[in-house]
């Protein structure tokens, strides 16, 4: 994530912070480089909170796969 | 040889081994991880792919990154310190080259870089702990401090996120530990 809500300042801004584990939908710049997808948000469009509450889809993070 | 010799000769390789590890990479267990050290220029990454490029990689507020020698963009995503990225550590280093020292992980098709150690081109080796370095130093303590290796149970941003969202960040559905 290289912008929230159009700041660079994603980490300072705590912009990742208050909305972590959260689904959204954006809208936004994407750029992909090296096989890396890099998202640059001008605007959340919305916010559904945590809706994924167990690990079962992704197993524990980063450890586990 | 004297039994003296032998043991001067251990010690020395035992100094030098010293030295090396204290520059290589220790394993984290992450998945498919690789020990890896490479040259690379230090850039932001909004700079790279969208050509705004502030002079001082927009002085800590940017997502940082490694451009290698093949032109490979890496995204060095964590540092040396608990829970922290690599801005503090690699931003005093804009459009300079360093070496760095970490590991490569990849995690669900995801290639990341955890910088442990960076050497500025012609400088000495330094742990990749710039964040906590900082957040130390911001509040007169020192890295020794209890309050300091444990900084993410005592950052006031984070205690009020804490507060208000819950440990599971689920206080607004009822749900708490």
């Amino acid at each position: 994530m290289l912008k929230m809500e159009n700041d660079p300042d994603v980490i300072g801004q705590h912009g990742i912070l208050k909305i972590q584990s959260n689904e959204i939908v954006v809208e936004g710049d994407l750029y992909v480089r090296d096989g890396l997808n890099y998202l640059a948000i001008d605007t959340i469009v919305e916010d559904h909170g945590i809706v994924n509450h167990s690990h079962d889809e992704f197993d524990i993070q980063p450890f586990g796969n | 040889m004297t039994v003296k010799t032998i043991v001067a000769g251990v010690l020395v390789a035992g100094l030098l081994s010293a030295a090396s590890a204290a520059q290589a990479a220790d394993s984290w267990g992450l998945p498919d991880e690789e020990i890896a050290r490479f040259e690379a220029k230090v850039v932001d990454v909004l700079c790279v792919l969208t050509g705004d490029c502030p002079a001082d990689c927009g002085a800590g507020k940017r997502v940082m990154g490694l451009v290698k020698d093949d032109g490979e963009l890496v995204l060095a995503i964590k540092n040396a310190g608990a829970f922290s990225g690599t801005i503090n550590d690699l931003t005093p280093f804009c459009g300079q080259r360093i070496t760095a020292d970490g590991l490569f992980t990849t995690n669900y098709g995801v290639k990341t870089f955890a910088l442990q150690f960076v050497r500025p081109e012609g400088g000495e080796w330094r742990g990749a702990n710039g964040f906590v370095k900082d957040w130390a130093a911001e509040r007169g303590k020192s890295l020794k401090d209890k309050e300091v290796k444990q900084w993410f149970r005592n950052d006031a941003t984070i205690r009020a996120l804490i507060e208000a969202q819950g440990k599971l960040g689920l206080k607004d559905q009822g749900i708490t530990p």
